[in-house]
C-alpha cells in the first residue's frame, strides 16, 4: 500500500475513533448524576411550559430514540441548543475552539521549540549544562500546571500588575474580526501568563526524550561516519543527531497533546480564557447536558487530529517508514 | 612516506569509575605510497582505536596521549580542530565496519556522497552529480539507485555505497576497517577483489584493518600483527604467512584453514587477552604462550629484527630456536596443555585471563 492509501486508511479510523468516543459520550452522560430536566425545567415553571421544553430538548423521549437523535446531531453538527445560554451549541463553540487552538497551539509551539532544541544542546554539551537543564526539566515535569498558572496569576497579575488577570483582550477594546484582535498588542499581553503556566510543563516531556535519544544516536555509526567525512561539527549536530532524533519526538507527540487538552482546560478557567475548555466546566457544573457533550466531543477530536496529524508528519519525516 | 605511526598511545577512561584502559600501548608502523598495509588481531586488541585515532574521531572519552601520526611529514596529532577536519577525507577515508549502519537512514545514499564533497570543495551541483555517477559506476551500482535511501540497498551495495564515498575525493589514504565483516562470503570476496582493483587504479595507500588473516595474505603488502594493545609482529605479508616469529602469530595462522593445510590442522588459542586497564610489565601473550618463561614476565619483549624488514616482539625466539617453536605450534596439544597442564614454562603467577571488553574500543 503506498502512501496515499495509508492516509486515507489512517483517516478512516480517525472517522471512526470519533464516532466511538462520541457513543461513549451518550452513554456517560446518562450515568452521570443529576437528572438535566431538573435543571433545565424549573418546577417554578408552569406544567405546560416544562413540558414543552422537555419536548424541545428531546428529553422526553425513550433512550434509543435520544440516542439515534444525538447521532444524528453528532453527524450534522447540530447540537441543539444550551440549556442556559438561548444560543445553539454550535455557535458558542465554534466561537471559542479558535480561543483554545490559539492558547494551546502557542504553548505547544513553544514547548517544541524550546524542548527540542534544549534538550539536544544538553545532550551534545554534556557536562554541567547538562546537569541543569536535567535539573530543570524533572523539576518543570513535576509542577503541575494548575499550580503554576495560580502563582504566575498572583505574583504578576495581582501583585505586580505587569498582566492582565484574565480573558483574551480588554473588557473596553473593540476589533473587527479574529485576526484583527490576535494580532493586537493588547492580545499578546493577555496570552502571556496562561502560555507560561503551561510552556514548562508541556516542555518537560520533549525536553527529556530529545536529549535521551540524542546520547543514543551520538554513539551510532553514521555520526562517527559524518565526523570522519570532516563534515563540521554543527552540522553533524543538525542534520544528522538532531535530525535522527526526531523520530520518537514525533511519534510522542500525541502524548504531549494529551498533556495539554487537560492543562489547557485548567489554565483557561483559571485565566478566564473564552475556550472550549473553560465552557466544557462551565458546562458540566450547570448540567448544561447539550454544551458539555459537544464540548466534550470537540476535545476529543482535537486529541485525536492530533494523533493523525503526528502520523502524517511521520510520513514525512522517516523514510523507512512502510505502509502495512 | 606516506603515513607514519609512532609510538601511539590512546587511552580510553571510563568516567562512573575513573579506570583508564590503554587500548593502544606504543605501536609504531608505517605506511608507503600506494601500498596495501594490514592489520591483524582479535577483536578489542585495539585495530579500530588506531583507524580512529589516525582520523582523530575518537569517542568523547578518548585521548591520544603519546606518540605521532604524520601524514606527509605533517604531524595529525598536533593540529587544531579546523585544520584536522579539513584532512579527513580529503587525505584520509574511512571505510568503516558496519556498512549497515554507517549510512544515515533519513538521507540518499546521494546527499550523504554530496555531503562529503560539500564539506570540502564548492563543486557545481553538476560536478557533484556526475563524480556520484562516475562513483557509482566504478563500483558496480546501476547510478539510476543513487537517489535510494540506505534502507532500500542491499548489504552489499551498502558496501560498495561506503566504498564510493571513501573514492570521492580521491584520498591518499584509505582506512577500511573490517570492510566486510557484515557480508556473506561471495559478497566479501567480490568486494575484496574490487576494493583491491580500485585501489590499484586510484593509486591510494590502504590500510586494512580485519581479523581475518586470509583477507591479509590475499590483499596486503605488508602486514602487522596486534595483540592487546601492542604490535606482536611486523613484515612482508609474504613473510609473516610463511615464516612467522611470534607465538600469537603461530597460533592465529593455526585457526586459518584457507591458507596451508586443510580444516583438521584448525587449533584456536585457548584464552583470552589480558585486561588493558593496568598492563604489567610483562610479555602480554604470557597466559596463552605455550613457549613462555620467568624471563617473559619480567619484563616486556620489545620488537626486534628477526629477518629482512621483519620485527617480532618475542624474548625466547632465541632460546627455544624458531624451527621448534613453528614445529611445536603446529600440534594441537602444545596449545591445549597450556591451560590443562601448567608445567613449569606456562605455571607463572596464574594471573586471571578472564575475556575483556574494550571500551570503545573494537567491537567485530
Ligand atoms: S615473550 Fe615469552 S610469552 Fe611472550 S610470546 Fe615470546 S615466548 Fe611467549
Amino acid at each position: 500500500m503506498g502512501a496515499k492509501g495509508y492516509i486515507a486508511r489512517r483517516a478512516a479510523q480517525s472517522v471512526v475513533t470519533i464516532f466511538v468516543v462520541a457513543v461513549l459520550m451518550f452513554v456517560l452522560f446518562r450515568l452521570m448524576p443529576g437528572d438535566p430536566t431538573a435543571v433545565a425545567l424549573s418546577p417554578a415553571l408552569d406544567e405546560s411550559v416544562q413540558q414543552e421544553m422537555a419536548r424541545q430538548y428531546g428529553l422526553n423521549q425513550p433512550l434509543h430514540i435520544q440516542f439515534i437523535r444525538y447521532m444524528a446531531s453528532v453527524v450534522t453538527l447540530d447540537f441543539g441548543y444550551s440549556f442556559f445560554q438561548n444560543e445553539p451549541v454550535r455557535d458558542i463553540l465554534m466561537r471559542r475552539i479558535g480561543n483554545t487552538l490559539l492558547l494551546m497551539g502557542t504553548g505547544l509551539l513553544l514547548a517544541y521549540a524550546f524542548g527540542t532544541s534544549i534538550g539536544a544542546l544538553a545532550a551534545w554539551k554534556r557536562g554541567s549544562f547538562d546537569t541543569r537543564v536535567l535539573v530543570s526539566a524533572v523539576l518543570f515535569r513535576s509542577t503541575p500546571v494548575f499550580w503554576l498558572a495560580l502563582v504566575l496569576l498572583y505574583v504578576f497579575g495581582f501583585h505586580l500588575e505587569w498582566f492582565p488577570i484574565g480573558h483574551m483582550v480588554d473588557a473596553e477594546a473593540t476589533y473587527s474580526g479574529f485576526l484583527d484582535k490576535v494580532f493586537s498588542v493588547d492580545f499578546l499581553h493577555h496570552l502571556v501568563l496562561p502560555v507560561l503556566s503551561t510552556v514548562p510543563f508541556y516542555m518537560a516531556y520533549p525536553l527529556l526524550l530529545m536529549r535521551t535519544t540524542m546520547l543514543r544516536i551520538e554513539g551510532e555509526d553514521f555520526i562517527t561516519m559524518a565526523h570522519a567525512k570532516g563534515v563540521r561539527d554543527r552540522d553533524v549536530f543538525a542534520k544528522h543527531a538532531a535530525r535522527n532524533s526526531l523520530l520518537p519526538i514525533v511519534t510522542t507527540a500525541p502524548i504531549v497533546v494529551g498533556l495539554a487538552v487537560a492543562g489547557n482546560v485548567l489554565v483557561e478557567t483559571i485565566y478566564s480564557w473564552p475556550g472550549v475548555g473553560r465552557t466544557l466546566v462551565q458546562a458540566v457544573l450547570q448540567s448544561d447536558y447539550p454544551l458539555a457533550q459537544a464540548a466534550f466531543l470537540m476535545i476529543a477530536v482535537i486529541v485525536i487530529v492530533g494523533n493523525f496529524v503526528a502520523d502524517l508528519l511521520y510520513t514525512v519525516i522517516d523514510p523507512r517508514i512502510t505502509y502495512d | 612516506m606516506l603515513l607514519e605511526i609512532e609510538d601511539l598511545r590512546t587511552t580510553y577512561t571510563d568516567s562512573s569509575t575513573e579506570s583508564t584502559v590503554t587500548a593502544v600501548d606504543g605501536v609504531s608502523f608505517e605506511i608507503e605510497e600506494g601500498e596495501s598495509f594490514g592489520l591483524v588481531g582479535e577483536s578489542g586488541c585495539g585495530k579500530s582505536t588506531i583507524a580512529k585515532s589516525v582520523m582523530r574521531i575518537l569517542p568523547d572519552n578518548g585521548r591520544i596521549t603519546d606518540g605521532a601520526v604524520r601524514l606527509n611529514g605533517e604531524d595529525l596529532t598536533e593540529l587544531d580542530a579546523e585544520p584536522m577536519r579539513q584532512r579527513r577525507w580529503t587525505d584520509i577515508a574511512l571505510i568503516s565496519q558496519s556498512a549497515m549502519n554507517a549510512l544515515d537512514p533519513v538521507y540518499t545514499v546521494d546527499t550523504q556522497i554530496k555531503e562529503a564533497i560539500e564539506a570540502h570543495e564548492s563543486w557545481s551541483e553538476q560536478r557533484m552529480d556526475d563524480r556520484v555517477v562516475e562513483l557509482f559506476e566504478l563500483v558496480g551500482i546501476d547510478p539510476e539507485r543513487r537517489h535510494d535511501y540506505p534502507h532500500q540497498f542491499s548489504g552489499g551495495m551498502k558496501q560498495r555505497a561506503m566504498i564510493a564515498m571513501a573514492l570521492v575525493l580521491d584520498p591518499d589514504l584509505i582506512i577500511a576497517d573490517e570492510p566486510t565483516t557484515a557480508l556473506d562470503v561471495i559478497s566479501q570476496d567480490t568486494i575484496l577483489h574490487h576494493l583491491e582493483e580500485l585501489q590499484a587504479e586510484t593509486g591510494a595507500s590502504m590500510l586494512l584493518i580485519t581479523h581475518d588473516m586470509s583477507v591479509v595474505a590475499e590483499m596486503c603488502d605488508r602486514t602487522a600483527v596486534m595483540y592487546a594493545g601492542e604490535l606482536a609482529e611486523r613484515g612482508p605479508t609474504e613473510t609473516i604467512f610463511t615464516n612467522p616469529y611470534h607465538p600469537y602469530t603461530l597460533g592465529l595462522k593455526n585457526a586459518f584453514p584457507s591458507i596451508h593445510g586443510g580444516a583438521d590442522s584448525l587449533i584456536s588459542i585457548p584464552g583470552a587477552p589480558p585486561p588493558l586497564t593496568d598492563p604489567a610489565d610483562a610479555c602480554r601473550f604470557a597466559d596463552r604462550c605455550p613457549f613462555a618463561a620467568p624471563e617473559c614476565r619480567s619484563s616486556d619483549p620489545p620488537m626486534k629484527e628477526v629477518a629482512d624488514e621483519h620485527e617480532a616482539a618475542c624474548a625466547r625466539i632465541d632460546d627455544v630456536g624458531i624451527e621448534t617453536m613453528r614445529e611445536q605450534a603446529a600440534k594441537r596439544e602444545v596449545w591445549h596443555g597450556v591451560d590443562d597442564a601448567p608445567d613449569g614454562a606456562s605455571a607463572g603467577d596464574g594471573a586471571a585471563s578472564a575475556p575483556t571488553e574494550v571500551s570503545g574500543g573494537d567491537s567485530a
